[in-house]
């Protein structure tokens, strides 16, 4: 049996379900709706496992489940060097999302990475402590940075509401998940020319294990068919 | 192994070094205060809700230097001899956990620096006597030296010296300098000839919120107004620097090589003049016609090396570094307060190769 994951709520579980349902995978809810089973109406060879879309990178390297939908952000963040234990096999395209650095609008001179990199180089002298970055992405913030060899700065790790950090005097400059740019704006936030650390968007994830064994496993075949 | 160790342990005491014995778990905060977020990248971090974030000793040079902040001497000769842990990517030959022994040597006398610079290099060579190894050394003083000479701002000198460590934005840096006006700005989103429209938008500016205040913006924007109209980096000045970085030669005939590079003087033929009497106190003792050296030697892999730094390596063999070292004044100068201004040189050998030599 196939160990299918999939996001559990919000606006990703709609969008997934709307594209199996394209694909003649109708999914139905089992038991009362605030459980988190369901099964493909159709096809019951298939496990469908709910769980928060961020807990499936992880349960796809353990080899919890077989294959997974998720955001690509989710398994960048959660799985360091992911490629090892975890194969994408097809880019979807819906969740899109960007992952953005966003800076106080009032900063009328930070334009550009290399602005806030100045800006961070001098921190410290100016305002005795370092420059700090909000985030929950905090481990493709800091590869992404140091790549671009921007390196004077903190991480204060945020969970959620991360663009109210600023205002609150939590930290100074945050980095998050923006698909219109909407919330930034209202936290009177503004993007900044090579700040987008990743494009994100929903994918199919395979554990690599599992699919180098069960490849050719005519079940799988049909599903991935499917969906690919 | 331990053979190797006790051996080296014995040079060391005979050398008058004296040993120091550093925690393995440190504050993470401390090394992130002095070397930035990348530190995390490097070393192992753990979570202690009582303590703090602690990581795991990834070299001894810091809690060393931590350590000899907090005694009265200003001078002395430490040794170490103790694991580092250290993450490494897929590829690295180099284990996580490594075996290492060195010393570091502190002093607060500018004019004792080039001596304790020969002291260090020549103690290594001792300790590496008995094996064929190769020498590579590098001076990132004289670098330093040459743009402090460049017919530029201070502020466009200090943006090319603090991106030293970071060749591809240094190249990108001295490229911008380089051009003529209107996008020869070190910052690519300002591209105009005035920043009067900033300035104006700043004004109007309502909600101020965070530490970074309105003043300080404005104060920025007035550098960068006033870099608009200031000298670009001259072709000759460019190339100069390029050759520079590009130039490598044996120990031995390097200054002079180097000198005829420019005729530029000040703080580059003082550099110079330091690095020959460094080379001259060391032909005392071995041939450095057999030295390697090249100006950037280590720029990229000996993070806060300041100074004279030197590598040396295995004949032969395809191991990392077997020893490494340098100067570091200015990681010291970093942490020390109130006018206690020390400068240091250190070096580590690999002792985990040491020992594969001989299996």
């Amino acid at each position: 049996m196939i160990r299918l994951g999939l996001p559990s709520k919000g606006r990703l579980k709609k969008q997934v379900e709307k594209f199996f349902f394209e694909r003649d995978l109708e999914l139905v809810n089992v038991g009362r709706s605030r459980e988190y089973l369901a099964e493909f109406k159709k096809e019951k060879k298939i496990k469908i496992i709910l769980l928060s879309a961020s807990d499936i990178p992880l349960e796809i390297k353990r080899g919890n489940l077989d294959i997974g939908i998720t955001g690509r952000d989710l398994v960048f963040e959660k799985i360091l060097g992911w490629q090892k234990w975890i194969l994408e096999l097809k880019q979807l395209d819906f969740g899109n999302a960007d992952l953005v650095l966003g800076v106080p609008q009032f900063w009328i001179d930070v334009n550009h990475l290399d602005d806030l990199d100045e800006i961070a180089f001098f921190f410290r002298s100016k305002h005795s402590r370092c420059l700090k970055i909000a985030t929950k992405y905090q481990n493709i913030t800091r590869e992404f940075l140091i790549d671009k060899q921007v390196t004077n700065f903190e991480i204060v790790e945020s969970q959620g509401a991360t663009e109210g950090a600023i205002i609150n005097g939590i930290a100074d400059v945050v980095v998050d998940i923006s698909s219109t740019g909407e919330t930034l704006r209202q936290n009177k936030l503004k993007t900044i020319d090579k700040g987008t650390l990743l494009r994100s968007f929903a994918s199919i994830f395979v554990n690599k294990r599992y699919y180098k064994k069960k490849g050719d496993d005519l079940e799988l075949k049909r599903l991935l068919d499917k969906l690919i | 192994m331990s053979r190797e160790i006790s051996r080296i342990t014995t040079l060391f005491r005979k050398a008058g070094l004296q040993e120091i014995n550093v925690p393995s778990l440190l504050t993470a905060s401390d090394l992130v205060d002095l070397y930035g977020e990348d530190l995390k990248l490097r070393a192992y971090t753990t979570s202690d809700p009582v303590k703090g974030e602690q990581v795991l000793r990834p070299d001894f040079t810091l809690p060393i230097l931590l350590e000899h902040m907090r005694g009265k001497s200003p001078q002395a000769k430490y040794f170490y001899s103790g694991n580092v842990w250290r993450r490494q990517n897929f590829k690295s030959i180099i284990p996580n956990e490594q075996y290492q022994m060195g010393f570091e040597f502190f002093d607060n006398k500018k004019n004792n620096s080039l001596l304790l610079d020969v002291e260090s290099y020549l103690l290594i060579t001792k300790i590496l006597s008995k094996y064929k190894v190769n020498s590579v050394t590098g001076d990132v003083q004289i670098l330093t030296s040459a743009i402090d000479e460049l017919g530029m701002t201070e502020y466009k000198k200090a943006s090319l010296k603090r991106h030293l460590w970071r060749p591809k934005r240094f190249l990108r840096l001295l490229e911008l300098y380089s051009k003529q006006k209107a996008t020869g700005a070190s910052i690519r989103s300002f591209k105009s000839e005035t920043l009067l429209p900033w300035k104006e938008k700043l004004r109007e500016t309502q909600t101020v919120y965070g530490v970074r205040t309105k003043a300080d913006i404005k104060e920025r924007i007035d550098i960068l107004e006033q870099e608009l109209s200031q000298n670009l980096i001259t072709n000759s000045e460019r190339s100069f620097l390029l050759k520079l970085m590009r130039f490598q030669s044996n120990l031995k005939e390097a200054a002079k090589s180097m000198l005829s590079l420019s005729l530029v003087g000040g703080t580059f033929g003082q550099a110079i003049e330091n690095f020959e009497t460094r080379v001259g106190l060391l032909s005392e003792h071995i041939d450095t016609k057999k030295v390697k050296f090249q100006v950037i030697y280590g720029l990229t892999t000996l993070e806060y090396y300041d100074g004279f730094v030197f590598g040396f390596q295995f004949e032969r063999r395809n191991y990392p570094p077997i020893a490494q070292g340098g100067r570091y004044d200015s990681l010291c100068s970093k942490i020390s307060k109130r006018g206690k201004s020390i400068s240091a040189v250190g070096s580590m050998l690999r002792m985990d190769f040491l020992e594969k030599f001989h299996s």
